[in-house]
């Protein structure tokens, strides 16, 4: 081949490249139409007075106008938009499937709910991790509804009028578990395929707890969601950083009082905390603090050697030994995958830290940390 | 030629997809919006955005005005104002269901008659004699207080209505028969948006789900005023509570060793309870039960949560938005 015939082959090759790429774009420029209409409603009347035939609306609607082409990035963007309000709704929804203690509609309904997310969907606490499907809702289920069956015996041990009974109509009578969720904020990744948040949470969890008992909750939120292929968003990660559960007539500064700076697990916890509750249904406090991120002085002048302190209310062993130890023995019968203590609760030992803030990212791969 | 022509057609398959590798983004497959509430267009993904933002910021601007007293002018301005939506506007808490502009008006503006008794009060509680029972001191001392977390809004489909839901904490503090008084409120709200003509989205229907408003000095799980149901003539907008006095029916009775309500003297002074019916409310009001406050005897229930839908025909029967009873 000359190179004349090169010349004339390779100047057809690019004219016939540029036609295919510009025969398979869309338009880039912003489009100058206005907004497009929609299927014009019915006139605005109250929903109740609508009765336009379905053929009378089919007659009304005007043509769907061509729809205007916008550039990926203006797609994404409004992509974007939604997913961070669908994100902020299951995150939300969480709290109401809670207070109605329906947690097997919430894992059934907003959780992830296609592999592989399921394998490594979780829930952590202070002091329990649970990971993978089986033990998530073995947590959120199974060792709720133990939770939930003694919360019913204390019911019937503080009921004077004696109609209380042992039955499946009464689970959950009198427990209030209201956990209100607040600061957002929720960063969608860039490829849509996950999100992170944390919230602040202040609330209570009240009830029959061997006494009627109420509690300030305090505690940061993280979530980890993730789009199925659906397009819903899901929860996918859920963990507390519990600073403190207290009860009202006490002082969340006192370690004493605070489940949640004694923090072990327990088969009877509100969830979320991991506290121990004794064989009376009766919240534990006051146990050895556990896990300090720093060392508690040994001579903690005009206070006691942590060994030594004995709670208000009796002689109790702290769970799983002397500070710095575990984080106390795990709930009996619980899917808990791993025990340990992922945060410290509220205390004067407690040097200030909130949750990992959750900054603008591409894809869950350039993550180092879930929570 | 053939040989020539192939060479041709080879190269110019290989430049292309390398020109279409290179080449900036262009629209996306369809240009459409996927999220669980459905598939929307670009234009329709952005208005569904902003009537989010819009209705989350009346559901909010709802809070501000009730803490200023402003009754009035919130359902001036962030109320639906146009017919035949204003027909079927309405407010619902516990016990309380008023339905129809001139209801919700004489309801939410009636709480502002009492708001002069408690300014009475204010007044003959000021040994200074710096409060005066005049305008200029309207409202002093009083504090109503909800904060509105934990928002699940959707948007219709058609983009004619939206409902919310809120989890809700706050204070109800106000001098009152000599005393202060305060109160914790804990209750879940749920809203319905309308958009008018204009293109301003506005409140239709407000409902609140009164767990409990109870003394700061006392319990939630021994007093409460949203389930003891007291009757009085000064509540809080938004409790609810029987306006006889009667307690919810499946209530015990008999409480224990608490006194009957009536008989109820709270810290600080002799005052009555703040809760029951304003003065001649009840005429603005069906009464019936519509929510059960927290207490031993109360199995908590899922209330109502929005979920996508298309329009509000759809949702009407089902979506908690009035007078539809939680606890049957």
């Amino acid at each position: 081949m000359n190179k004349r015939n090169i010349s004339v082959l390779l100047a057809l090759c690019l004219l016939i490249s540029l036609m295919v790429s510009v025969a398979g774009c869309s338009a880039k420029t912003e489009p100058e139409s206005q907004v497009a209409e929609s299927a014009a409603p019915a006139e605005s009347k109250a929903p109740a007075e609508n009765e336009a035939s379905a053929e009378e609306e089919q007659a009304e609607a005007p043509a769907e106008p061509e729809r205007a082409q916008y550039s990926s990035e203006t797609v994404a963007a409004a992509q974007r938009a939604l997913d961070y309000i669908e994100v902020h709704n299951v995150i939300s929804k969480h709290e109401y499937y809670h207070t109605a203690l329906d947690h097997k509609g919430e894992i059934e309904n907003i959780w992830v709910n296609e592999d592989p997310w399921m394998d490594t969907m979780s829930w952590t606490n202070n002091t329990q991790k649970m990971i993978g499907y089986e033990d998530v809702y073995g947590f959120m289920v199974t060792d709720l509804e133990s939770n939930i069956a003694m919360s019913l015996k204390s019911a019937m041990a503080n009921d004077t009028k004696g109609i209380i009974t042992d039955s499946e109509e009464w689970l959950g009578t009198g427990m209030f578990w209201y956990h209100m969720l607040m600061s957002p904020t929720i960063e969608v990744a860039g490829d849509g395929e996950t999100a992170r948040a944390i919230f602040q949470s202040w609330g209570t969890v009240t009830g029959p707890m061997g006494e009627m008992t109420s509690q300030w909750t305090m505690e940061s939120y993280g979530f980890d969601c993730a789009k199925m292929s659906t397009g819903e968003w899901k929860i996918w990660h859920l963990r507390t950083y519990v600073y403190f559960y207290c009860d009202t007539d006490d002082h969340w500064y006192d370690m004493q009082s605070n489940t949640a700076a004694s923090g072990a697990g327990s088969a009877n916890a509100p969830a979320g905390v991991g506290v121990m509750y004794d064989e009376d249904g009766n919240q534990i406090t006051g146990q050895t603090y556990l896990g300090a991120p720093g060392e508690i002085p040994e001579d903690m002048e005009g206070m006691p050697p942590p060994s030594d302190m004995t709670p208000p209310g009796g002689d109790m062993t702290p769970p799983g030994g002397g500070p710095g130890g575990g984080g106390g023995g795990a709930p009996s019968g619980s899917f808990t995958t791993e025990t340990g203590t992922y945060f410290t609760g509220f205390s004067l030992y407690k040097i200030a830290e909130s949750p990992e803030i959750p900054e603008p990212y591409y894809t869950w791969d350039d993550l180092t940390t879930s929570y | 030629m053939k040989r020539t022509i192939s060479m041709l057609l080879t190269i110019g398959m290989v430049v292309t997809l390398m020109l279409s590798v290179t080449m900036p983004a262009s629209a996306a497959d369809d240009g459409m919006v996927v999220t669980g509430s459905g598939t929307f267009t670009v234009e329709e993904a952005v208005e569904r955005a902003l009537a989010y933002e819009e209705c989350q910021n009346l559901a909010g601007k709802h809070e501000f005005y009730h803490t200023a007293l402003e009754h009035r002018a919130e359902l001036d301005n962030i109320w639906v104002n146009e017919e035949p939506w204003t027909d079927t506007m309405s407010w619902t808490n516990n016990t309380q269901f008023c339905y129809g502009k001139e209801n919700v008006y004489g309801f939410y503006c009636g709480v502002e008659d009492e708001v002069v008794n408690w300014t009475r009060s204010a007044a003959s509680m000021d040994d200074t004699g710096t409060i005066t029972e005049s305008e200029e001191w309207y409202g002093t001392g009083i504090l109503w207080y909800h904060m509105l977390m934990s928002p699940v809004i959707e948007v219709a489909r058609d983009g004619q209505t939206a409902c919310g839901l809120w989890q809700s904490w706050g204070t109800v503090t106000q001098p009152a028969g000599g005393g202060m008084g305060a109160q914790w409120t804990c209750e879940d709200y749920t809203m319905v948006f309308a958009k008018m003509s204009t293109g301003e989205w506005k409140i239709w229907h407000l409902r609140t789900f009164v767990h409990f408003y109870t003394n700061v000095d006392n319990h939630w799980y021994e007093q409460n005023m949203a389930t003891q149901g007291n009757g009085g003539e000064d509540v809080p907008a938004g409790v609810g509570v029987m306006a006889d006095g009667a307690k919810p029916e499946g209530m015990p009775a008999d409480m224990g060793d608490m006194p009957p309500p009536s008989d109820m003297t709270p810290p600080g002074g002799d005052m009555a309870p703040p809760s029951g019916l304003p003065e001649g409310s009840d005429t603005y009001a069906e009464i019936g039960e519509w929510y059960v406050g927290y207490d031993l005897y109360r199995v908590p229930k899922l209330i109502t949560i929005p979920e996508p839908y298309d329009t509000w025909a759809d949702i009407e029967d089902t979506f908690y938005w009035g007078n539809q009873p939680v606890y049957e």
